[in-house]
């Protein structure tokens, strides 16, 4: 299997939502020739918590490594269309050391259940479970010198609208965490927007038994800025070039149209 | 006035879907939507033969005019302040050895042009780092195969292959300097990574603080490549430089650097909206650029010359990507707000620009506002690709699209011009 066909097995041409899987981690890497590894890691995940498909619920996915991969599979078997939003990199080589992200982990997780997930023939408006990587700021940590900087962040143009998702009849979404812990920076700029169209957002511990809870998104910096995009990119390039400090405000130049 | 382009049919849906599938896997185009938008256009700009034969000696007297305009600046430092140069790179500019090294190095630019009730104009050049090789040479060729009677304005990433070869030598390691962590970068330079392999070249993809110098030579220090550097594509907006560590001697990438740069740091000189304040302090005039950029003044400068707000666009010095462009009556109220208080606080950044008419694409799905990028390298065309966009400014929201050359031109739309279409409205664009 070619990244491009295992990007086709994750967003089939069939579904409404395959537009926003982020097609990076499958394009920048090669695994070409590779059998998949057999896996049923994903059957033990607890979704005793999730809500019924039919219910109008998407589901956002914030869980450390692999794990909204294999959270997001066992969804699938409940009628829910995973959509991987990964926006980051492998890095120099798949085995990437010196790699600040493990994305390594979930490019395997992608791979080893792609055609399993193909099988379900899920309909084309199945709601979608949104698949993040919780570790994708590394902690926030400095990177070494000669380290691979492949952290990343969400933006709200990374998803649907709140309109889209409202005109196909998402009227809540769910967060689920490994501790229900609120929504890290970068998506509760995503999850407040919703918020404010109307979208009951609720949380929960993937791991717990309880069912989702409403949570109030609270308002976080530059929510709305003129400038958060600029700014969170300018500090992505700031990021690459060797530290994790604060962003500058300033707007940045770049290979921008127009 | 003649419409310098033909309507052509988008592709179908089906064709168009494989279509983005290839520009994702087979050009590197990691990014083909934002938020409820395809940013990719399922039809190409077809312009007329003759429109491109306009173009392609505008832009290269823009590109000869821009290098000589650079350089006569940095033989004049007193002039770096105006054009909102950070301090410490108007210190650093300021070392003879940039201005002296320049004539090592190579320069790509794209001028973004705009066709208006006036002709031909442009919006700005993208003079640092100009990207969109993905879109002007893979999403292009993919998209011409479906448009037979119509050729490609060239493969700007091809041209700049070649380029690098005749000036590094065959088989030579080319370093693409980029924010590793940010994949809009990322795809750009690994779409050319792949470029270069082909063409025989050892391309390394590292962030800026993974090169160190000797001798004013560049050398890799990055866990998965060490050793000399034959040539430098720097993909890092020169403003952010002196924001790295020393270790990395950012400095030489300004133009001091033995290594050949492709572009010079010292190119944020014209990447400055700012650029046009200090023509007038130049020995030489730049009668191209006067004459297809609309009239630029410093924000201060508007009541002197009995101008309005309303009149005028407002742009950040270094602005991106459409971003923080202020239009009376385009600008949402509370963006207005926040871009009114950043000109208060910071008027030595902005500039304010006349406003042009742009004449809008008709399509199937309405009309839309194109911009044309066309890149030179060492002041000759190499290709093009366009963008375009439903309102009059080409944003985050633009879509990208194919610019292809008509090679006939049917005589009903030959004869075709705006003043056929009454019912069109024109406006004025911002960029």
């Amino acid at each position: 299997m070619n990244p491009s066909e295992l990007y086709k097995l994750w967003a089939p041409e069939d579904s409404i939502w395959s537009n926003w899987a982020k097609p990076v981690l499958f394009a920048d890497s090669t695994f070409v020739g590779s059998e998949p590894a057999q896996t049923t890691e994903w059957q033990s995940s607890n979704i005793a918590w999730a809500p019924a498909p039919e219910s109008g619920t998407a589901i956002v996915l914030d869980l450390p490594g692999a794990h909204a991969v294999w959270y997001g599979m066992a969804l699938s078997q409940r009628g829910y269309r995973p959509v991987p939003l990964y926006n980051g990199v492998v890095g120099p080589s798949l085995s990437a050391p010196s790699a600040l992200v493990n994305a390594y982990g979930i490019l395997n997780a992608l791979h080893a259940v792609g055609e399993s997930l193909a099988t379900l023939r899920l309909p084309a408006e199945a709601p979608p479970v949104f698949l993040l990587d919780e570790n994708r700021f590394a902690g926030g940590s400095f990177a070494d010198p000669g380290r691979f900087d492949n952290r990343w962040w969400v933006f709200p143009q990374d998803f649907p609208s709140a309109n889209l998702l409202l005109s196909r009849g998402i009227r809540s979404a769910v967060l689920g965490q490994d501790r229900a812990a609120g929504p890290q920076r970068d998506l509760a700029h995503v999850l407040l927007r919703w918020q404010e169209a109307g979208i009951q957002i609720l949380t929960c511990d993937v791991n717990g038994q309880a069912q989702p809870t409403p949570l109030q998104v609270q308002r976080p910096n530059n929510f709305r800025a003129l400038w958060y995009q600029a700014l969170v990119l300018a500090g992505l390039r700031r990021n690459s070039a060797g530290g994790f400090g604060a962003v500058v405000p300033q707007p940045s130049s770049g290979g921008g149209f127009g | 006035m003649k419409l310098p382009w033909q309507i052509v049919e988008p592709l179908d849906a089906r064709l168009f879907s494989e279509v983005r599938h290839a520009a994702i896997f087979e050009c590197c185009k990691w990014d083909p939507q934002v938020e409820d938008v395809c940013t990719l256009s399922s039809f190409p700009l077809m312009l007329t033969a003759e429109a491109w034969a306009e173009l392609v000696p505008l832009a290269e007297k823009l590109a000869n005019e821009t290098v000589a305009a650079e350089l006569a600046i940095l033989q004049r430092p007193h002039l770096f302040k105006k054009l909102g140069l950070p301090w410490t790179l108007r210190r650093r500019l300021s070392a003879p050895e940039i201005a002296s090294g320049q004539s090592r190095h190579q320069r790509l630019i794209r001028f973004d042009f705009h066709f208006t009730t006036e002709g031909w104009r442009i919006s700005e050049a993208n003079s640092d780092v100009p990207g969109g090789f993905n879109e002007a040479s893979g999403f292009t060729r993919l998209m011409a195969r479906h448009y037979g009677r119509a050729t490609t304005s060239g493969d700007p990433t091809e041209k700049m292959a070649a380029a690098i070869g005749k000036v590094a030598g065959k088989s030579c390691t080319v370093a693409l300097v980029h924010a590793t962590a940010f994949a809009d970068d990322r795809q750009v330079m690994v779409f050319l990574a792949r470029r270069l392999e082909e063409a025989g070249h050892k391309p390394i993809l590292v962030a800026p603080d993974h090169l160190r110098w000797e001798n004013g030579k560049a050398f890799l220090a990055a866990d998965w490549a060490r050793g000399p550097v034959d040539f430098i594509f720097r993909f890092f907006p020169a403003e952010w430089l002196p924001a790295l560590p020393r270790r990395c001697g950012w400095w030489h990438l300004l133009g001091s650097s033995e290594t050949t740069l492709c572009n010079p740091a010292s190119a944020i000189i014209s990447q400055s909206k700012r650029f046009p304040l200090v023509w007038d302090e130049l020995p030489n005039r730049l009668p191209t650029w006067e004459t297809l950029l609309p009239k630029t003044l410093d924000v201060r400068e508007i009541s002197r010359h009995g101008l309005v707000p309303e009149s005028l666009t407002f742009k950040p010095a270094f602005g991106r990507v459409g971003d923080m462009i202020k239009m009376h009556g385009l600008t949402p109220e509370k963006e207005l707000r926040q871009i009114n208080r950043a000109i208060r606080r910071y008027p030595q950044m902005w500039i304010a620009q006349d406003r042009f008419e742009a004449v809008p694409l008709s399509t199937p799905s309405g009309d839309m506002f194109p911009c044309i990028g066309i890149y030179t390298l060492d002041a000759r065309v190499i290709g093009a690709y366009g963008r375009i966009a439903r309102r009059p400014l080409i944003d985050h929201l633009a879509q990208d699209a194919a610019v292809l050359i008509a090679e006939t031109v049917s005589q009903s739309i030959q004869n075709q011009s705006i003043d056929d279409e009454p019912l069109r409205t024109l406006q004025t664009v911002g960029a």
